[in-house]
């Protein structure tokens, strides 16, 4: 099979200038290398494990993807609404199912309209601060702060995400 | 003839060529793109013509025209035609049917002018009134209707390569859809692979 090669390569009589290569063959033997192209087409699964908090991961629960930082980020506020209860923006310990879940409940069992925030998530400016009536940090890194460390890796996680 | 494939924790053998494929089908067509006449035998000979004994149905796809392949100065008009018959010898020692190869004519070392799809204008390769690659590879891949393409690499130093590689791709999205129905009828989308051994590149990634 190697010497039909040779032979279907030694047919191109005109191209001299590929002798090099002609010899590189003979020197390589008969070995062939292919690698398959990963060729498949955008999809937002290809990218879900990139994105979704460690909320997400744990209990499963859908979430709305958008690519652009900042619309992820805030998208990522969860809404757990009371209609007409005044409005309470909570941010910080850890996650809805961790820490969180203390506090939220109260907040929510007391008919409040609550938004949240985990630790992980950056605060951004495009949060709308004004639209509650009372904001609760509580455990939650202050940008700019030396013990910012989760709002830095949430802005890492937000390049990630967008390259 | 043994063949090898590198899996996550292992390496496959098998003197079956189909055993290669996990979705290998019945009736499997293989289809080759060279950017140059000789590239196909030169990085997938052995390859070819393998799968033309395992009774697959197997095609070349010769993407430039190889007027710029002259040696001496007198060939400089008619290494074009000379190409050409090297090409169908070259195959068919390899033992592929002469019916089976396809030239698309992009001049050779003027790819990067033919990239995408345009309305063609006297003198230039054309099919169904159009010139470019992604015109012609779409209308060869819905012909064809390759079960796999083998291409060479977007990472060679040579454009015509690179040019070659990128609008392939494209092209099988093309083909794939309704787009362009002058070109033939949709068709499924091709498992795709690159042939590194025709590569003019210093050290190809793994």
């Amino acid at each position: 099979m190697f010497r039909k090669k040779l032979d279907a390569i030694m047919a191109y009589k005109s191209q001299e200038q590929i002798a090099d290569l002609v010899e590189g063959v003979k020197e390589g033997g008969p070995l062939e290398y292919i690698r398959e192209i990963n060729f498949k087409m955008y999809s937002v699964n290809n990218y879900k494990d990139l994105l979704l908090t460690s909320h997400h991961k744990r209990t499963q629960e859908p979430a709305s993807f958008f690519y652009t930082g900042v619309i992820l980020e805030t998208a990522m506020l969860r809404r757990y609404e009371r209609k007409g209860g005044k409005r309470i923006l909570f941010c910080g310990d850890d996650d809805i199912d961790q820490a969180a879940i203390y506090l939220a409940s109260v907040i929510h069992a007391e008919g409040y309209d609550l938004q949240y925030l985990p630790s992980e998530l950056a605060f951004l400016p495009e949060i709308d601060v004004e639209s509650h009536d009372l904001v609760i940090f509580s455990d939650y890194p202050v940008p700019g702060s030396p013990g910012n460390r989760c709002t830095a890796s949430a802005t890492m996680f937000w390049t990630a995400a967008i390259s | 003839m043994r063949f090898l494939r590198r899996e996550e924790q292992d390496v496959k053998s098998t003197d079956k060529l189909k055993e290669l494929f996990p979705d290998f089908q019945e009736k499997e067509r293989w289809l080759f793109i060279g950017p140059h006449d000789d590239d196909i035998v030169l990085g997938a000979g052995i390859t070819m013509r393998a799968a033309i004994e395992a009774g697959i149905e197997v095609y070349a796809l010769v993407a430039t025209d190889g007027r710029m392949g002259y040696c001496y100065k007198d060939q400089e008009d008619t290494i074009g035609k000379i190409r050409r018959k090297e090409t169908v010898d070259s195959f068919k020692i390899i033992g592929l049917k002469e019916d089976n190869i396809f030239f698309a004519d992009m001049p050779d070392c003027d790819t990067a002018t033919y990239i995408g799809r345009r309305k063609a204008k006297p003198g230039d390769p054309e099919i169904g009134g159009y010139t470019g690659f992604q015109n012609s590879f779409t209308y060869y891949v819905r012909k064809v209707k390759p079960t796999r393409v083998f291409l060479p690499t977007g990472e060679d130093l040579h454009p015509d390569h690179k040019v070659v590689y990128q609008e392939m791709l494209i092209s099988m999205f093309h083909a794939g859809g309704n787009i362009w129905p002058e070109l033939g009828e949709p068709v499924d989308p091709p498992a795709a692979y690159n042939l590194p051994s025709i590569a003019i590149s210093p050290q190809l990634r793994t």
